[in-house]
């Protein structure tokens, strides 16, 4: 790690940094997400698969209005 | 001290550039300076105005637990980094309206559009949505229709489902025009318009059942493809054989649109409508940042004056004088009222702080409004000449281009025959004349924009490619809208038949969608056989439904103000309530009574009644005559029916307030009760 110099590093973890914010704002690691967050909140449950979570979440999200004029 | 330096430089700054844009005359004035005003104004609002009413006026608690930390699921109900947030309420709010009202504002010249966007965006439609939002925030994250049904009443409640239901149709019909205006006789645009619909079928296949729910490399892979069709398109222009194939009227086009309208509907989401939704996303992020890049970079003058003559009322694109027209024309981009419905629906889910309603709610429409001014920049850069050959109908300037340079060069905005035939070849088109709607011309100054940028030998595939991202956008509105409005009429008929609200019953799912989708595609069909180009009678229309959405959704926001104690700050909302409601009144009314034929509904009619009767018609015209009549004479009820809704609703708040106010009961606050966040609060809030 040290062996890096300064600015090579800094800019390895910009890009990492925004390469992570991409994937979060375009709902790219949402399975990551929820396996966390359902890891968290009930460890014993069964996980959806990716497909399947993919699809409840499309169900959710293109139910109501999310696009305006 | 530093922070007050700051503020007292931007106000500067930004009183230099507005008394510049207004003090500029005779003289082509450099878009920069509208970018410049542009950006001191909003930072000044963001800086000031919202930070003061976020402070006093709503009194925002960064250690009150936001829904998304208090039910949070995981899914819908998410803290959320603010800037994601506002990541994703601005693609949501950004749709095709700021680029193509600022377009046809533009016949009063850069000037009055320009100070309205300004204006009307940082002390009306910020507020608005960082309101509503904040509104929603406090409670639990519920619907505009909900809010206004738990604090006004059921008629509240009421009236803004059937004013969304009515705005919804309007706004698709408009936009299905745009895009069969911009298509009409282009192979070229018909093609790359097309391609992206197989596109969105791979994409979706893709993302679902080859690498589920891989976003970003899906949608990599779909935009790659979507350029690709532009180039495409260009061949296919130039092959003999292929051309005809692409080469449609306007109303096989409509009829295509509304087919296609009514699939989209009924198909599943994952297969057209999400992919198409992140496709649209990611090409809106790049071309805005793309804009705003090229237009620093090349600095262009604009060539529109000022202020045009059609200030006065006579404007070939569309009727009125600037007075209300121009608040109603420009309405996404100033205030926009289908914003509340996204502020109260998905986004207050997500705030992992309420202090961040300053961000996400005032800093998106900000940004919006930004994209607005850039559309009127692309718009005015053009030479005026071209611009209104472009935008305005046969049946106003003549059907032969000789006729309509001769009239448009009588206005004082010289232009040729040959002017405009080199353009279309440039822009790898036959014609241009009479392609209104907006985004021909706007496409036409973002391609000289980019062309002038990175290389003016690709003007064809610039132009293409400027057409097929509105398309995008557009039929992702289309979609997106016509399910909704499916679910809301679904929701409505449920109520008389309970099977017909179940939303996975097929034969409702089929009547229901078959229903909205008559309803705009109607609307669609007579804007296109409408020889005067349709979008001067429904572009109005439309602007009148969202400012009167935007009236409501200010309603229900002063009204809970009020309620909560807060009556000597609700001028906040109040103050722009008065002026949609003055503006959308009046527009409504010369809509409705002037004698104009040009401007008023009934006096259309009546005019081409007339001109029926007479015979004066040529047998084309009169074919169609007796359905513009009528549609002129439903625009003109609808009008009407829309104004009576929403002083209802002005008036249910007026008596709702004068209730608190005088301590009699009125219904219960719905603001769920307080609780400490558990979450760092040192994420939220600050600027």
């Amino acid at each position: 790690m040290n062996a890096t110099p300064g600015w090579l590093g800094m800019l390895r973890d910009g890009a990492r940094t925004g390469w992570r914010w991409l994937r979060r704002i375009s709902g790219d690691d949402a399975f990551e997400q929820y396996l966390s967050h359902h890891a968290r909140t009930h460890p014993h449950a069964p996980t959806l698969s990716r497909r399947a979570f993919y699809e409840a979440e499309l169900a959710r999200k293109w139910s109501g209005i999310n696009r305006c004029c | 001290m530093l922070k007050r330096l700051l503020g007292v430089a931007l106000a500067v700054i930004g009183a230099f550039a507005i008394g510049g844009i207004a003090l500029h005359r005779h003289e082509p004035i450099n878009a920069l300076w509208l970018i410049t005003a542009g950006i001191c104004v909003y930072a000044l609002g963001y800086r000031f105005y919202a930070a003061w009413i976020t402070a006093r006026v709503f009194a925002v608690d960064a250690t009150r637990a936001t829904p998304a930390e208090r039910l949070n699921n995981g899914r819908d109900f998410v803290p959320t980094h603010r800037w994601i947030v506002f990541g994703h309420h601005f693609a949501a709010i950004a749709g095709p309206g700021p680029l193509v009202g600022p377009t046809l504002a533009a016949q009063f010249g850069y000037l009055p559009g320009t100070l309205w966007i300004l204006i009307g965006s940082v002390l009306g439609g910020c507020v608005q949505d960082m309101t509503i939002l904040f509104l929603s925030t406090r409670r639990d994250g519920r619907s505009l229709g909900q809010m206004a049904r738990d604090e006004l009443g059921p008629f509240g409640g009421f009236a803004a489902l059937i004013g969304t239901l009515m705005i919804m149709i309007i706004l698709i019909a408009v936009l299905g025009l745009v895009v069969v205006n911009a298509m009409k006789h282009s192979p070229w645009a018909t093609f790359s318009v097309f391609a992206t619909i197989p596109i969105a079928l791979l994409v979706g296949v893709y993302v679902r059942n080859v690498r589920p729910g891989r976003v970003l490399e899906a949608s990599l892979i779909g935009v790659i493809l979507l350029l690709l069709g532009v180039l495409g398109g260009g061949w296919v222009d130039q092959s003999a054989t292929l051309r005809g194939l692409f080469d449609s009227t306007g109303p096989s086009l409509a009829g295509f649109v509304i087919a296609y309208g009514w699939v989209a509907a009924i198909l599943p989401v994952w297969l057209l409508l999400a992919p198409r939704g992140y496709l649209s996303t990611f090409l809106k992020l790049g071309v805005i940042v793309l804009l705003a890049f090229a237009i620093v970079v090349i600095r262009p003058e604009l060539k529109m004056p000022a202020l045009t003559q059609f200030i006065d009322g006579t404007g070939p694109i569309f009727g009125g004088k600037i007075f209300p027209f121009v608040f109603i024309t420009i309405a996404c981009g100033a205030v926009s009222g289908f914003h509340a419905l996204i502020s109260s629906g998905t986004t207050p889910k997500l705030l992992a702080n309420e202090a961040d309603v300053r961000l996400v709610g005032y800093g998106s429409m900000a940004l919006e409004s930004f994209v607005a001014i850039m559309a009127m920049i692309a718009a005015t850069l053009l030479d005026p000449g071209v611009y209104f050959a472009i935008n305005t109908g046969a049946g106003v300037v003549g059907a032969t281009p000789a006729a309509a340079v001769a009239t448009i060069s009588g206005w004082g905005f010289p232009v040729t025959v040959d002017q405009m035939a080199s353009l279309a070849h440039e822009m790898g088109e036959h014609t241009l004349f009479a392609r209104t709607g907006g985004a021909p011309s706007l496409a036409v100054g973002m391609a000289s924009i980019f062309g002038s940028t990175f290389g003016r030998g690709l003007l064809g595939a610039w132009y293409h490619f400027a057409l097929m991202f509105e398309a995008v956008f557009i039929l992702t509105t289309i979609d997106a809208g016509t399910r909704v409005g499916r679910f809301m009429l679904q929701d409505l008929l449920g109520q008389f038949w309970q099977p017909l609200g179940r939303t996975s019953w097929y034969p409702s799912v089929l009547l229901t969608s078959a229903l909205i989708v008559a309803g705009w595609g109607y609307f669609l069909y007579i804007g296109v056989i409408d020889p005067n180009g349709g979008v001067n009678i429904l572009w109005p229309l439309f602007g009148i439904a969202n400012q009167m959405l935007a009236a409501i959704a200010l309603s229900v926001a002063t009204g809970i103000l009020i309620k909560s104690g807060k009556l000597r700050y609700s001028w906040v909302t109040a103050g722009p309530l008065a002026w949609l409601a003055i503006v959308t009144t009046t527009a409504a009314w010369q809509k409705v009574v002037s004698t104009d034929p040009h401007l008023g509904f009934f006096a259309g009619a009546a005019d081409l009644a007339r001109k029926l009767a007479s015979g004066a018609l040529p047998p084309a015209s009169a074919a169609v005559a007796p359905k513009l009549i009528f549609n002129q004479q439903l625009d003109a009820w609808l009008t009407v029916i829309f104004t009576l809704i929403v002083w209802f609703v002005i008036v249910d708040m007026l008596r709702i307030a004068w209730r608190s106010v005088h301590g009699l009961p009125t219904q219960m606050s719905s603001e769920a009760p307080r609780q400490i966040t558990q979450l760092q609060v040192a994420g939220g809030g600050g600027s």
